[in-house]
C-alpha cells in the first residue's frame, strides 16, 4: 500500500481492507463474520459478514458473466465448471485495473496456453479464447472507410511491383491448428460441436456494416492476405500465395483473381499505396 | 406541501422523461425513432471503443438529447483520479452535446483495481473532505458541474458518524455539485439499513437535484439488491412523489437492466412517471378557513 496523506490514512485503510475481503474467494459465513464486524454494522436480518458477502458474490457473478459472454466457445468445450474455475484462476492472476470491462479478457488465451495445461485440451482452448478475443478487438476497432470495389482493377499489371494495399484497422488473421471458427459458429447457434481434434485452418476476423464477420481461408488465400497485411506489394503476395498452389498456373490465376475480389468486396482494405 | 425548488440551481433544462439506451433496443430506436423525451447513456459503453456502439450513439444524439451517466469515476476511492478517463469522457460529452454528465457517490477500487462495482463510503469526515476535493478537481477538469448519485448499498460502516442524506446534502453544497437522485436505491437502502425513506429526501437540498433514476429492485426478503429489473414498486413511487412534492418535478429516467423486455414495455414503465410529475406540478387549490365576517 502506497503511502497516503495522512488526511485519508484511514479511509485508505478502510477501503483497502473492503477490497481485500470483496476479492478473497467467498468463504463460510463464520469466517467471514470474524473480520467483518470490526468494521460493518449488522442488519436486523443480517450478520456483517453475511452483508459483506453480498459484494463478495456479485464481484465473481459480474466478472463471470462478462468472461461467458466474451468466450462463448471456451466455454461450450471446456464445460461450465471447469471454465468458472479457469476464469477464476485467470481474474486472481489478470484482475482488472482499467475502467472498462471491454479488456477484461485481453490475456485469457495467454493465460489458457501458458497456465491451463493441466486441464483437459488446453491448446484448443487457448487458440478459441485467441479467436474470441480478435472478435472483440475487431468490435472496437477504428473505422476506415474501404476500398471502392473497383479499386484493384484500376491497378495497372505495370504498378503491381510496387502497389501496397493497406488492410482497414477492424481485421484480424488467424492461423490455428483446430476447427476453431467451426467450433465457435457452433457454440453461438448452441448446435453440437464440431470434432475438436487437430486440423489446420485460417480465418479472417473484420468488421463490415458494423458487424463483426468471420471467414474461412484456404492456405493459399491465407498467405496471399497475410503478406498484403504485413506491407508486402501485390506483387510478392501474388508469389508467397503462388508458393501455396498445387495445381495449374490457370487455376492459380483464377483462385487469385477470386480471392482478391472477395477480399475486396468485403472491405478488407482500406488504401491503394 | 408546495414545491421550495421549482428550478434546479444549475439550470440544467427539464428534459421531461427517458429512457436507458441499451443494447438490445439500438435496432429499434434507430428504425421506430420512438417519441422518447431523451437517453442516458453508460459513459464507459461508449469511450475507448470505434464500434457500433459510437456509431448508434451519434446517430441518437443527432435526434435526441442524450445525458452521460458513469460507473467508474471512483470518486471515493484514494486512489488518484484517472485523468485520461476524464479526458475521454470530456471528449464524449463535447461530442454529443450531453446536458450533463454524472456519476456515483462510491468507489470502484484501489491499488489500480476496478471491481466494477459500486462500492460504498464510510460517512466520515475524512471521506466527506476527500471526496469534496475530488469532486471540485474534477469539476474543474470537465469545466462542468457534474451530478452525483445516491448508491444503493448493502453494508454500514461502524465508522460512519452520519447519515448518507447529510453526507450527500454537504457533499452538494461544500462542493458545490448537482445531485441525480435515484429514488429505488433511497428505497433499496432504506430498507437494507433500516432507515426512513421520508427522512432522507426531507433533508435532500432539492435545487441542487438536477435528475431522478427510477428502476425496479430485486427483494431477498432479508435484503434487495438494486438490480434494475421489473417494474417500479409503489412504494418507489411514493418515495418519487415525496421528492416532487419538494423539487417539482425534474428531468426523470427509468432504468431497466436485466431480462430488459420491449422498447415499448420499458418506455411505457417510465411514462408512468409522468401522472406524478403532473400532479405534482398542479398548483393546489389554498386552503381556506372559515372566518367571521
Amino acid at each position: 500500500m502506497p503511502a497516503a496523506p495522512s488526511r485519508t490514512r484511514t479511509l485508505q485503510r478502510l477501503e483497502h481492507w473492503f477490497q481485500a475481503q470483496v476479492l478473497r474467494p467467498h468463504v463460510g459465513k463464520r469466517a467471514a463474520r470474524a473480520p467483518a464486524v470490526r468494521h460493518l454494522l449488522p442488519s436486523r436480518a443480517l450478520p456483517a459478514g453475511e452483508r459483506l458477502a453480498i459484494y463478495q458474490k456479485g464481484y465473481m457473478l459480474r466478472l463471470q458473466e462478462c468472461m461467458q459472454g466474451d468466450f462463448i466457445a471456451v466455454r461450450a468445450v471446456a464445460g461450465e465448471k471447469r471454465f468458472t474455475e479457469l476464469v477464476r484462476a485467470y481474474l486472481e492472476r489478470h484482475p482488472s485495473r482499467h475502467w472498462s470491462l471491454n479488456p477484461l479478457g485481453h490475456a485469457f488465451a495467454r493465460f489458457l496456453e501458458r497456465e491451463a495445461q493441466r486441464v483437459p485440451r488446453p491448446a484448443l482452448l487457448a487458440e478459441l479464447a485467441e479467436l474470441e478475443w480478435a472478435m472483440q478487438v475487431v468490435f472496437e476497432a477504428q473505422s476506415s472507410p474501404a476500398l471502392a470495389p473497383d479499386a484493384l482493377a484500376r491497378i495497372a499489371p505495370a504498378d503491381w511491383s510496387k502497389t501496397r494495399l493497406a488492410p482497414i484497422e477492424a481485421l484480424r488473421l488467424l492461423a490455428f491448428e483446430h476447427r476453431c471458427n467451426a467450433i465457435a459458429s457452433a457454440a453461438r447457434r448452441k448446435e453440437p460441436l464440431p470434432p475438436l481434434g487437430r486440423k489446420q485452418t485460417f480465418v479472417v476476423v473484420y468488421r463490415k456494416d458494423w458487424t463483426v464477420w468471420r471467414m474461412d481461408l484456404d492456405a493459399l488465400q491465407f498467405e496471399l492476405l497475410a503478406a498484403l497485411c504485413r506491407g508486402r506489394t501485390l506483387a510478392q503476395a501474388l508469389a508467397a500465395a503462388a508458393r501455396k498452389h498445387r495445381g495449374s498456373p490457370a487455376d492459380l490465376a483464377q483462385r487469385i483473381q477470386s480471392a482478391c475480389a472477395s477480399f475486396v468486396a468485403e472491405g478488407l482494405f482500406r488504401a491503394v499505396r | 406541501m408546495q414545491p421550495k425548488a421549482q428550478r434546479n440551481k444549475f439550470g440544467f433544462p427539464d428534459l421531461g422523461i427517458g429512457v436507458g439506451l441499451r443494447t438490445v433496443h439500438y435496432g429499434h430506436v434507430l428504425e421506430e425513432q420512438p417519441p422518447v423525451d431523451w437517453f442516458e447513456i453508460i459513459t464507459e459503453n461508449f469511450i475507448g471503443t470505434h464500434g457500433r456502439p459510437v456509431w448508434v450513439l451519434e446517430q441518437v444524439a443527432e435526434r435526441y438529447p442524450v445525458v452521460m451517466h458513469g460507473v467508474s469515476l471512483s470518486i471515493g476511492s484514494t486512489d488518484p483520479l484517472d485523468f485520461e478517463y476524464l479526458r475521454q469522457l470530456k471528449e464524449l460529452a463535447l461530442c454529443i452535446r450531453a446536458p450533463w454528465v454524472s456519476d456515483h457517490l462510491c468507489w470502484t477500487g484501489v491499488a489500480g483495481r476496478n471491481l466494477h462495482d459500486l462500492l460504498p463510503v464510510p460517512y466520515t469526515e475524512e471521506c466527506l473532505r476527500h471526496v469534496i476535493r475530488r469532486v471540485k478537481t474534477v469539476q474543474e477538469f470537465l469545466e462542468r458541474p457534474i451530478a452525483l448519485e445516491n448508491p444503493s448499498s448493502y453494508v454500514e460502516f461502524t465508522s460512519s458518524s452520519m447519515p448518507e442524506w447529510e453526507f450527500l446534502a454537504r457533499l452538494a453544497e461544500e462542493a458545490d455539485c448537482a445531485l441525480l437522485l435515484d429514488v429505488n436505491n433511497v428505497y433499496v437502502s432504506s430498507f437494507n439499513h433500516g432507515f426512513d425513506p421520508f427522512e432522507y429526501i426531507d433533508a435532500i437540498p432539492h435545487e441542487r437535484v438536477v435528475q431522478y433514476h427510477l428502476a425496479g429492485h430485486t427483494n431477498h426478503g432479508t435484503h434487495i439488491i438494486d438490480s434494475h429489473n421489473g417494474r417500479v414498486i409503489d412504494e418507489v413511487w411514493r418515495v418519487f412523489e415525496r421528492s416532487l412534492a419538494h423539487s417539482g418535478g425534474r428531468s426523470t429516467l427509468l432504468e431497466w437492466d436485466e431480462d430488459i423486455p420491449a422498447f415499448e414495455e420499458v418506455h411505457a414503465e417510465a411514462l408512468r412517471a409522468r401522472e406524478w410529475l403532473e400532479r405534482a406540478r398542479t398548483p393546489r387549490k389554498k386552503k381556506v378557513h372559515a372566518g367571521r365576517a
